[in-house]
C-alpha cells in the first residue's frame, strides 16, 4: 500500500532495523573491547528495545489487516505483529540463558554468538512476515545460515561441528527444493506475491501446479521437522549447544509454522483439497513416529527433539481445518505460544543439569536427573510442570488446552479419526515425559556416585519462574490469548472483511474447555 | 527462438542430477557442489520462465539466488573446515558420533 509513505513504512520495520544495527554493533564492540564486556546483556537490551518499539507500534494499531509495505514485499499485519512479539520474547529468554551459561556450553566466541543470534532472529521475522515468495526464501536463508553457524559455535565439542555439517547439508538441500517450487509457481502465474498468486491460481488444476506446491511444502516440512523430513532434527538438537537447541525448538519452529500458514492459507487456498490428503497422512506419521522413537531415548535433549517432532505433528492436524470457521488457525497460534513457553523452560532445565558436566557427551542423560528433587527442588518442580504441560496433563494447563483446541477443531471439521489418533499419541507421549519426573522424584542416586549439584543462576531461575507462570496462566485464562489469536487469523485469511475487534470476537462462540469431558 | 520447454527440461535434468548427487556422494564438498548445481538449475528455470511470462521478476530473483548461493558457499565451507579440524575427514560417513 503505497499511500503509507516511505517514512511510515520504515517506522513499521523499525524493530528489524534496531536488530540489524544491534547485530553489527555487537560484532564491532566485541572486536574493540577484546571480549571483555557483557555482550549478552547488550544483546538482551537490543532485543528489549526492538520489543518496545514493536509493542508501541502494535498498541498504536499500525499493524492493519492485510497491510503490505515496501511494494508488497512484506506484510505488516496482525500476524506479523504476533510473530514479532513471540520471537523477540523467546529470543530474550534464550539470550539470558546464554548470558549465564555460555562458558559451560564451550562457546568461546561470545561476540559472534550474540551477533549471529540477532541475525537469526531478523531472518525468522522476515520469514514469518514475507508477502512474497522470494522474500520468504531470503528470510529462510538468512535465518538458516546464521543458525548453521550457531550450531557449530562450540568449536571444541566434536558433536557441535558434526551437527552444524548435517544441518547445513540437509537444510540447503531442502531449501533448493523449495526454490524450485517457487520458480514453477512463478512460471504458472507470472507473480510471486502471495495474494496475487491465490487470485491467479483460483480454479487452476494441473500436474505442474501440484508438483510445485509439493516442492515448496518439502522446504517447509523440513524446517518444522515433520516426518519423513525429520532425520536432521534429533542429531542437530543433540549436538548443538543447548541454548541454540532451545532457540531452534521455539523461534525457528514457530517461524516456519507461521510462514507455512501464510503459504497454505494465503497463496494456495484454492488447492486445499489436493494437499489436505497428504497433510493427513504426514500428520499421523509425524505424531506416531516422533512419539514412538522418543520412548527409547536416554538423552533428554534427544528425547525433547523427538517430542518436538511429535508436536509439529499435532500442529499439522489443525492445518487441514478451516482456519476461521472451524478455529484451526487460532488453535495453531495458541499451541505455538504454549509450546514455546513449555519447551523453553524444559531446555533451560536441561541446560542447567548438563552444565554440571560441561562438554561431556552424556551430560544430559536421564540418569543425571536422578534425585534432582533433593538437590534442586525448584529446578525439579519446574521441570515436572513443563513435562506435564508437554504431555497435556494438569497442572500443565497450557499444553492441555492447546491440545484441546487442536483436536476440537479437527472434530468440528469432521476429522474424527485424526483426533482419535492424536489423543492416543498424547497418551503414548505421557510415558516418556513422566519418566523424567520419576527419575527426579523417585529414583535414589547409586551409593558411590558423586552427585554434582548443578548451579542455578538468578537469571535462569527467573526464566523458569516466568515460563512456569506462563504455562499455568495461559491454561487457566486462555481467553485473552485465544481471542486475539482468532482476530489475528481472521484478519490474515480474510483481510477485506471489516475490522473485527477482540470485544466483538468475544461475543462469538469459542470452544469451551470443560474438565468433566471424558 | 528456442522454446521455453527446452530450457525447463534441461533445468529439470540438471536439478535431478544435483539431487541424486547429494544422496549418492559421501564427500561433503562434492555434496555441497551438488546443492549449488540444484540452485543454478533453478536459476535457469527462473530466467526461461521470466521470458515466457513476459516480466522481469524472474530475472531479478536470479540475482537474489546468486547472492544466497555465495553466502551459502562462505558459511558451508567454513563449517566443512570446522568439521575437518575435529575429525580430520570431510566424508559424511564420518559424521556418525550422533547416531540416527
Amino acid at each position: 500500500m503505497s499511500q503509507l509513505g516511505m517514512i511510515n513504512e520504515i517506522w513499521l520495520v523499525s524493530p528489524l532495523l534496531i536488530l540489524t544495527a544491534g547485530a553489527v554493533a555487537v560484532l564491532l564492540i566485541d572486536v574493540f573491547l577484546q571480549r571483555a564486556w557483557p555482550g549478552g546483556l547488550f544483546t538482551g537490551f537490543v532485543l528489549v528495545a526492538a520489543m518496545y518499539t514493536s509493542n508501541y507500534l502494535f498498541l498504536g494499531e499500525k499493524f492493519l489487516p492485510g497491510q503490505r509495505i515496501f511494494h508488497n514485499l512484506l506484510y505488516a499485519d496482525r500476524l506479523s505483529a504476533f510473530a514479532l512479539g513471540l520471537f523477540l520474547c523467546a529470543s530474550i529468554f534464550v539470550v539470558l540463558l546464554a548470558h549465564e551459561k555460555l562458558k559451560q556450553e564451550k562457546v568461546e566466541a561470545a561476540g559472534e554468538y550474540y551477533s549471529l543470534l540477532l541475525m537469526t532472529t531478523i531472518g525468522a521475522i522476515i520469514f514469518a512476515s514475507a508477502g512474497e515468495l522470494i522474500t520468504m526464501f531470503l528470510g529462510l536463508e538468512t535465518m538458516s545460515m546464521a543458525l548453521y553457524c550457531l550450531c557449530g559455535s562450540a568449536l571444541t565439542v566434536r558433536a557441535s561441528s558434526e551437527s552444524a555439517l548435517k544441518y547445513f547439508l540437509l537444510g540447503s538441500f531442502s531449501s533448493a527444493f523449495m526454490l524450485y517450487g517457487i520458480a514453477l509457481l512463478y512460471g504458472l502465474t507470472g507473480t510471486t506475491l502471495i495474494p496475487e498468486l491465490a487470485a491467479k491460481l483460483a480454479g487452476m488444476d494441473s500436474t505442474v501446479l501440484y508438483i510445485a506446491i509439493g516442492l515448496v511444502l518439502i522446504g517447509f516440512l523440513f524446517k518444522i521437522s515433520a516426518v519423513p523430513f525429520h532425520f536432521w532434527a534429533p542429531d542437530v538438537y543433540q549436538g548443538a549447544p543447548t541454548t541454540i537447541t532451545a532457540y531452534m525448538a521455539t523461534v525457528i519452529k514457530a517461524s516456519a509454522v507461521i510462514a507455512l500458514l501464510r503459504f497454505i492459507w494465503g497463496a494456495v487456498p484454492g488447492q486445499a483439497a489436493s494437499w489436505t490428503g497428504a497433510m493427513w497422512t504426514l500428520a499421523v506419521i509425524t505424531m506416531t513416529v516422533g512419539n514412538l522413537i522418543a520412548l527409547r531415548q536416554r538423552s533428554v535433549k534427544r528425547m525433547l527433539a523427538y517430542s518436538s517432532i511429535a508436536h509439529a505433528g499435532y500442529m499439522m492436524v489443525a492445518m487441514q481445518v478451516d482456519p476461521v470457521l472451524q478455529g484451526g488457525g487460532a488453535a495453531i497460534l495458541y499451541y505455538l505460544v504454549a509450546y514455546t513457553a513449555m519447551s523453553l523452560g524444559a531446555f533451560a532445565v536441561v541446560l542447567v543439569v548438563a552444565s554440571a558436566n560441561p562438554g561431556e557427551p552424556d551430560a544430559d542423560e536421564i540418569t543425571r536427573f536422578n534425585a534432582l528433587a533433593q538437590s534442586r527442588p525448584f529446578l525439579a518442580a519446574t521441570m515436572a510442570l513443563f513435562m506435564l504441560g508437554l504431555a497435556g496433563i494438569p497442572p500443565g494447563m497450557a499444553g492441555l488446552l492447546g491440545k484441546f483446541y487442536i483436536f476440537s477443531s479437527a472434530v468440528q471439521a469432521g476429522f474424527v479419526g485424526l483426533a482419535i489418533i492424536g489423543v492416543l499419541n498424547s497418551a503414548i507421549s505421557a510415558y516418556y515425559y513422566l519418566r523424567v519426573i520419576v527419575a527426579m522424584y523417585f529414583i535414589e542416586p547409586q551409593g558411590d556416585e558423586v552427585v554434582e549439584k548443578p548451579e542455578l543462576g538468578v537469571g535462569i531461575a527467573g526464566i523458569l519462574a516466568l515460563c512456569s507462570i506462563g504455562v499455568v496462566a495461559l491454561g487457566v485464562f486462555p481467553s485473552a490469548l485465544h481471542d486475539s489469536a482468532r482476530v489475528t487469523v481472521q484478519s490474515f485469511v480474510n483481510p477485506t472483511s471489516l475490522e473485527i475487534t477482540v470485544e466483538q470476537m468475544k461475543a462469538q462462540p469459542r470452544p469451551e474447555f470443560n474438565l468433566s469431558l471424558p | 527462438m528456442v522454446p521455453t520447454s527446452f530450457y525447463l527440461t534441461l533445468s529439470a535434468v540438471v536439478f535431478t542430477i544435483g539431487a541424486i548427487g547429494v544422496m549418492v556422494r559421501r564427500n561433503a564438498i562434492v555434496v555441497f557442489m551438488c546443492i549449488e548445481l540444484m540452485l543454478n538449475a533453478v536459476n535457469l528455470s527462473f530466467v526461461a520462465l521470466s521470458r515466457s511470462t513476459g516480466n522481469l521478476h524472474g530475472q531479478v530473483a536470479v540475482f537474489f539466488v546468486m547472492v544466497v548461493a555465495a553466502a551459502e558457499a562462505a558459511v558451508g565451507l567454513a563449517i566443512i573446515i570446522a568439521f575437518f579440524r575435529s575429525k580430520h575427514s570431510v566424508e559424511t560417513t564420518d559424521a556418525s558420533e550422533l547416531n540416527l
